[in-house]
């Protein structure tokens, strides 16, 4: 899984994911030996394990993974009170004033996780807009409402 | 010129359906809603602390008395569904009543459990959560479209013991597994609580139709069973074809007993409308909303001897 390891070097970070590796379309899962007794028939199969993350060109992390780099020492992070974490999760860029503290370098094309106390809301870049420096988002946790509301719009 | 429905496929209307309720014993109004409830996901947090959280962000909270992780909700600064700690997957949105079948199976944390009809995953992440995301959860659902739903309530609330397959659950191959537990949380005709429009949308050809099929599901759920396992069945029906019936039909065509089912709600109906059934069957446990303030439902629990 080079996508994976690529991101976690991005944002500094060594993490090991425990289980096998399943790549299932572009999604991707790491598996313990119990669960993965019970693939009887990948044609059909949807979900497996841990969600990894998927692939869309570049590796978008999954919430369980933005969870456990959230916990972890030696990721890139920035720490966001309520209300601009609440702005990110709706898809909003953060800019360098707004961040609290930060671990890491914030330095131009760096990647940092966002967090809220322990809890890690996703992940962005850090650019440059009219000469002011703020991480560009890349991925939250406001995608899961998105999406639901996505579903549901293709359910009718 | 556009025919019309045969008469017993015509929507039968609130009337109809508000008759059969009083025939059973329940003058209802037709007009009764359910409390808003979440349920506490314990893979990720413990109920003392989200109500700590989400206090704070003013919701109010009461425990549901009759469940383990439930709890109703008013207020907030937000909507309930749209909270950091629901983004985070601290407690999913989840009906008082539909929180009852996962814990009536109440499935052990090395069990192998099939959830048979899975989408959108709200009892399979609970299930998980009993089983402390240990053992193997296999969740069949038929349609893809329902099934993204699903994908995201196990990524959001952590999930990391289940395996999900697209697919007709009586069909699948399952290499020879009998299960621990199964879910059967049916596909059934649902009830007038949680949709405005029931009354206007169903017919007892519907129920009949739907019934028919659950029962395909449930034989084939008794083949899928382990000896000793358990099988929970369900329906947000209060149509008596889709619960009590069926149930009376699995008793004559298949070797299981019925385990006492406790709690809110009262005891299933056995003699459903002039039909009178084994007395065994008041052993299931039939919601009415009026008794419970949730919607109708109705749970069965069996045991393959």
């Amino acid at each position: 899984m080079k996508e994976l390891r690529d991101f976690l070097e991005a944002i500094h970070s060594t993490y090991e994911p425990e289980g096998e590796r399943l790549n299932l379309n572009n999604k991707r899962f790491a598996i313990r030996p119990e669960v993965r007794v019970h693939i009887y028939d990948k044609s059909r199969l949807v979900y497996a394990g841990k969600l990894l993350g998927r692939t869309k060109g570049e590796f978008i992390p999954s919430a369980p993974l933005l969870r456990e780099l959230g916990r972890l020492n030696g990721p890139n992070k920035i720490w966001v009170d309520d209300k601009v974490g609440w702005l990110f999760v709706c898809g909003r860029d953060i800019f360098e004033d707004s961040i609290k503290r930060s671990e890491g370098a914030f330095n131009e094309g760096s990647y940092f996780l966002v967090m809220i106390e322990d809890d890690c809301l996703g992940y962005g870049k850090v650019e440059t807009s009219n000469g002011r420096k703020m991480l560009k988002n890349i991925i939250d946790l406001g995608d899961f409402l998105r999406r639901e509301r996505g579903s549901e719009q293709d359910s009718r | 010129m556009v025919k019309s429905p045969p008469a017993e496929k015509r929507p039968m209307g609130a009337g109809f359906f508000l008759d059969r309720y009083r025939q059973m014993g329940h003058e209802l109004s037709g007009d009764e809603r359910s409390h808003q409830a979440i349920r506490v996901n314990t893979l990720r947090t413990s109920k003392n602390e989200l109500v700590r959280r989400l206090d704070s962000r003013g919701f109010r909270l009461t425990d549901i008395p009759w469940l383990r992780d439930g709890l109703y909700v008013d207020g907030g600064e937000s909507s309930a569904g749209a909270s950091f700690e629901y983004l985070l997957g601290l407690y999913s949105m989840q009906e008082a009543a539909s929180q009852s079948p996962a814990e009536i199976l109440a499935p052990k944390s090395n069990d192998v459990v099939l959830d048979m009809c899975a989408a959108p995953g709200g009892k399979t992440t609970q299930i998980a959560a009993w089983m402390g995301n240990h053992g193997a959860i296999i969740a069949v659902d038929i349609r893809r479209d329902r099934l993204y739903a699903l994908e995201n309530n196990l990524e959001r609330m952590g999930v990391e013991n289940c395996v999900a397959y697209v697919g007709e659950v009586a069909k699948m191959d399952y290499n020879g597994t009998l299960f621990d537990g199964i879910l059967l949380d049916a596909p059934c005709s649902g009830n007038y609580v949680t949709d405005r429009s029931w009354f206007n949308k169903r017919s007892l050809a519907d129920v009949k139709n739907n019934a028919a099929k659950q029962r395909e599901l449930l034989g084939a759920a008794v083949d899928l069973l382990k000896s000793g396992g358990n099988l929970v069945y369900t329906t947000c029906s209060l149509e008596p074809e889709e619960d009590e019936l069926n149930v009376q039909w699995l008793l004559d065509n298949h070797v299981i007993k019925l385990k006492e089912i406790e709690g809110p709600g009262s005891p299933a109906l056995t003699d459903v409308l002039g039909t009178v059934l084994n007395p065994e069957v008041a052993k299931c446990r039939r919601f009415w909303p009026e008794e419970t303030g949730t919607q109708g439902f109705f749970v069965a629990k069996v045991v393959k001897p």
